[in-house]
């Protein structure tokens, strides 16, 4: 049992920990940006130490460590007794990085890099030993003398200093009454420690653990509970539980930290204390903490008077503290994370999961309601069934709000994953050792759960991409083409209609065109007589098995990178763009749908079945004029459309439905985007409807050529068609068309 | 047939009753009968045309709405070597659970639900011409004849190969 609650803790904390780096890696990125404001510098150091607090009660020992020496230098800054130079500002985002990789590596026994991290603690060390990084002179504004006898006591005793004040910190919203008036007074706290059934079995003793507390300010103690009369006594079993109450000037979490160690076998719970609002303020501030302390302790968190007091304190702080700042944005910062845990909620994604799909079943069902009430209409136009109709009309456009609704929940701001892209630029200008500058802009619009996840990948190709092939090799280059040192790469997002559009756009040299050209014959793409217009060729580096690098580096591998984001972008029913002016940088742009529970799709009917196409793919549906039809030689049809010729595939064969019955002279033109334009021959178009996807692999396995399934109106299973894999399938299977002849 | 929902509702009971006894859903095909751990049958329901799947094993008879899950429907005769089974409304399609996934198995009639003492269960002999028999796990045999227990994990594996 114990093994289970660690475990459930242990996933809470690294849970908690990707969302304080999320915010600590945000705030980093506002500093370096010059953003040098109060409540940014708490916000991350408050982020750093709660990953410590809870490092610490699982044992993380590396990340202890390093977050310990992380903590030291942001304190000196946070207490301005270093100016945040441009270097600092390059180790403190670096360390942010080492974070993630030294959580990566608790999480999941992912190796760290040990000389990787040596050097970073070294340097951290360093600029806590109150040297600032060589060459660049602080120049200090206001703040106190950055001397190192001033920083020395911090280091020394990291722990304990902040101990004292970090309570301030910590104190949401609130960004600084001073260190020393709180470092005087001392307060009441109650503790109740309620010891588990095997706290004697585990070698723990009550006796030394008060002892030990004496020296937290242990006042008063009270064991409550009764001894069982000698016959139900169980010597192994502690029947008592203890109410401490300490007198102390030492900030709760040093309690917390004194009781952590226990905290695995014994319930402890911090009772009503003097100053209420500092405990629900640390609480919320810290949540791994509270969370591993005790199970209990959230709960206070809920104590309702806790919002409204820090905005004041917040602003109160601000005044006295820090008169050289602005005061408005850091407060409105601080009130909105202060405001923010009360009014949301955690809920696992599974249970949204299973509202969509319900929903989902009920657009369904509701099609299939309408759909038979239209038929019974037909049949007998009587004034009941008038009614009728508009009551489900009513219910229908109440089922979409409701629909809407339920996406609402799941959608969340892109910016999850665009945070994570600053540390991927980062790590590759390392590597290719060119400078360079991710901008973010729209982290805020809101795209559903199910495509963020998907789209971390390639977005990460196409910064690679940018950073590899778009920037110029060398600085030198960038100055003498007469840029900045620094390559720009802007990373954005937005809602265009039902769609959210993510571009990246780099400054760097452009498609180099001839080059493309040049590989693209090499490998046979295109022939020598092919005449493409730029925009064309631009194009051609989406080509699967397409690299123009002329050195296959770590980086960009070969060729796999921007064939295999079109790929993953078309499989969510998005599309690429590409748009790019030599010498002046190039812009890609990918449109992806809102959702991936719900698109639109086209009804079409092949042989006695109904199937999906994806409205996205959809480009004109015609009449095919045997005039059109021109025959290759190797048995391929070609339509001739508008002067063009088009690969005429007829789905019949390919899906395997009968071919009997009339020729038919139907055809759906759809872009395929990997190979272009292709006309697909169809017995009936039914027409657009939205559906809802399900999955084939749930219950089956993925089937080549389909991409999922929905459920039609009349219960039916519809398949929804993966156009480029079926053509692939035809393509390389001739043998398949033929075993089915 | 009638008392099925009965017992179906309370697949503890069976599974409680003793660690000797299973309870086995029979069901026939040409007029063999097969049997599944009752602890894995889902639901028995009537036949419904199916969407079929380009390129689907030749014993698969595409798949089905399942209250909104999609669900493969396997030919049981067919996967024996038979021919594919006309079916029709009498036919009926047996819901198991193969691991985590749910797959639906199309058999001529459910027949009965027997209750047989583990030490009962005779061993499928090996080494004959009988064909692939390992996709049985035992034989038993009752008043009316014999019962071959499917084995459905290897009868219809369901390891996802990524391609």
């Amino acid at each position: 049992m114990d093994d289970d609650d660690d475990f459930d803790f242990q996933a809470l904390f690294f849970e908690e920990c990707h969302e304080l780096l999320g915010t600590l890696q945000e705030h980093l990125n506002q500093l370096a940006d010059g953003t040098n404001d109060e409540e940014t510098v708490h916000a991350a150091f408050r982020a750093v130490h709660s990953v410590k607090g809870g490092a610490a009660a699982f044992g993380f020992d590396q990340l202890i460590s390093f977050a310990h020496i992380f903590e030291t230098v942001m304190d000196l800054i946070r207490s301005d007794q270093m100016v945040p130079t441009a270097e600092i500002n390059q180790i403190l985002l670096r360390s942010g990085d080492m974070m993630e990789v030294l959580i990566e590596g608790a999480e999941n026994g992912t190796p760290v890099d040990e000389e990787k991290l040596d050097n970073l603690q070294a340097e951290l060390e360093h600029l806590a030993s109150g040297e600032a990084p060589a060459a660049s002179a602080p120049a200090a504004p206001v703040s106190a003398s950055p001397s190192p006898a001033g920083a020395e006591p911090a280091v020394a005793d990291g722990f304990e200093l902040f101990g004292g004040d970090d309570e301030q910190g910590d104190d949401a919203g609130e960004p600084a009454a001073e260190p020393e008036t709180e470092g005087e007074t001392t307060r009441e706290v109650t503790v109740r420690f309620t010891p588990d059934a095997d706290f004697f079995a585990s070698g723990h003793d009550p006796l030394r653990l008060l002892r030990s507390a004496k020296s937290h300010d242990l006042t008063s103690l009270e064991a409550i509970g009764q001894v069982p009369d000698l016959e139900a006594f169980d010597p192994s079993v502690c029947a008592l539980s203890f109410e401490m109450v300490f007198q102390t000037a030492k900030s709760v979490s040093e309690l917390e930290e004194f009781f952590e160690i226990y905290a695995h076998i014994a319930d402890i719970e911090f009772l009503a204390d003097a100053e209420e609002e500092d405990v629900s303020g640390e609480e919320e501030a810290e949540p791994p903490q509270s969370a591993s302390v005790s199970p209990e302790t959230p709960a206070e968190t809920a104590s309702p008077d806790a919002k409204p007091a820090p905005e004041a304190t917040a602003n109160d702080g601000q005044a006295q503290a820090k008169p050289m700042e602005a005061g408005k944005p850091a407060a409105s910062g601080g009130a909105k994370q202060r405001g923010g845990p009360s009014k949301s909620l955690r809920v696992e994604l599974p249970r949204i999961d299973r509202l969509v799909n319900l929903v989902g079943e009920m657009l369904i069902t509701q099609a299939g309601i309408a759909q038979k009430l239209m038929e019974i209409q037909a049949a007998d136009s009587s004034e009941d069934g008038m009614e009728m109709g508009h009551n489900v009309e009513a219910m229908s456009r109440q089922l979409r709000e409701l629909q809407e609704s339920v996406m609402a929940i799941r959608a969340q701001p892109v910016k999850s994953v665009f945070s994570r892209m600053p540390r991927v630029v980062r790590d590759l200008a390392d590597k290719l050792g060119k400078e360079a500058k991710l901008e973010l802009s729209g982290e805020h619009t809101e795209v559903d759960a199910t495509v963020i996840e998907e789209l971390a990948e390639p977005l990460t190709h196409m910064l690679r991409n940018s950073m590899d092939h778009g920037l110029e090799a060398t600085t030198e280059d960038r100055i003498a083409a007469g840029k900045s040192r620094v390559g720009l790469i802007k990373l954005s997002a937005e809602h265009r209609g039902e769609r959210v559009i993510i571009t990246v756009e780099d400054d760097g040299r452009g498609v180099n065109r001839e080059r493309v050209l040049a590989k693209a014959r090499e490998n046979n793409l295109i022939s020598a007589e092919d005449n493409l217009s730029p925009e064309e060729i631009d194009m051609l580096i989406f080509h699967p098995g397409f690299s123009t690098a002329a050195e296959v580096s770590s980086v960009s591998g070969r060729g796999v990178g921007m064939d295999v984001v079109k790929k993953k972008i078309v499989s969510l029913g998005g599309r690429c763009a590409l748009e790019s002016t030599p010498g002046k940088g190039t812009r890609f742009e990918i449109t992806l749908p809102l959702t991936l529970a719900v698109m639109d799709g086209m009804t079409i009917v092949v042989g006695d079945q109904k199937f999906i196409l994806p409205l996205s793919s959809v480009v004109e549906a015609l009449h095919i004029d045997s005039d059109a039809l021109k025959h290759l030689p190797n048995g391929e049809t070609l339509l001739e459309r508008r002067g063009e010729f088009l690969r005429l595939i007829d789905l019949r064969t390919v899906l395997c439905q009968p071919t009997a019955g009339e020729a038919v002279d139907m055809a759906i033109v759809v872009d395929t985007e990997t190979s272009g334009l292709v006309a697909l021959v169809v017995d009936e178009l039914i027409g657009q409807r939205q559906i809802v996807l399900k999955s084939l692999e749930a219950n089956f396995r993925r089937v080549e050529g389909i991409s999922g399934a929905t459920i039609l109106g009349d219960g039916q299973v519809a398949l929804i068609l993966d156009v480029p894999s079926l053509l692939s399938m035809n393509g390389s299977g001739g043998t398949y068309s033929e075993m089915m002849h | 047939m009638t008392d099925f929902p009965d017992v179906l509702e309370n697949p503890d009971r069976a599974a409680t009753s003793s660690g000797t006894i299973k309870q086995y859903v029979t069901f026939l095909v040409d007029d063999r009968s097969y049997g599944v751990d009752i602890n894995l049958v889902r639901e028995i329901k009537q036949w419904s045309p199916t969407t079929t799947l380009p390129n689907q094993p030749h014993f698969t008879r595409g798949v089905l709405n399942l209250r909104g899950t999609i669900v493969p429907v396997h030919d049981l005769r067919a996967r024996f070597g038979g021919a594919l089974t006309e079916a029709t409304e009498v036919h009926v399609v047996v819901i198991v659970w193969i691991g985590s996934k749910t797959v639906g198995i199309l058999v001529d009639a459910v027949s009965d639900i027997i209750s047989v003492p583990t030490d009962d269960i005779r061993p499928v002999p090996s080494g004959q011409s009988l064909g692939d028999m390992s996709s049985l796990s035992g034989l038993v045999n009752t008043e009316n004849g014999m019962v071959a227990l499917l084995d459905l994990n290897t009868l219809f594996p369901v390891t996802d190969d990524e391609l």
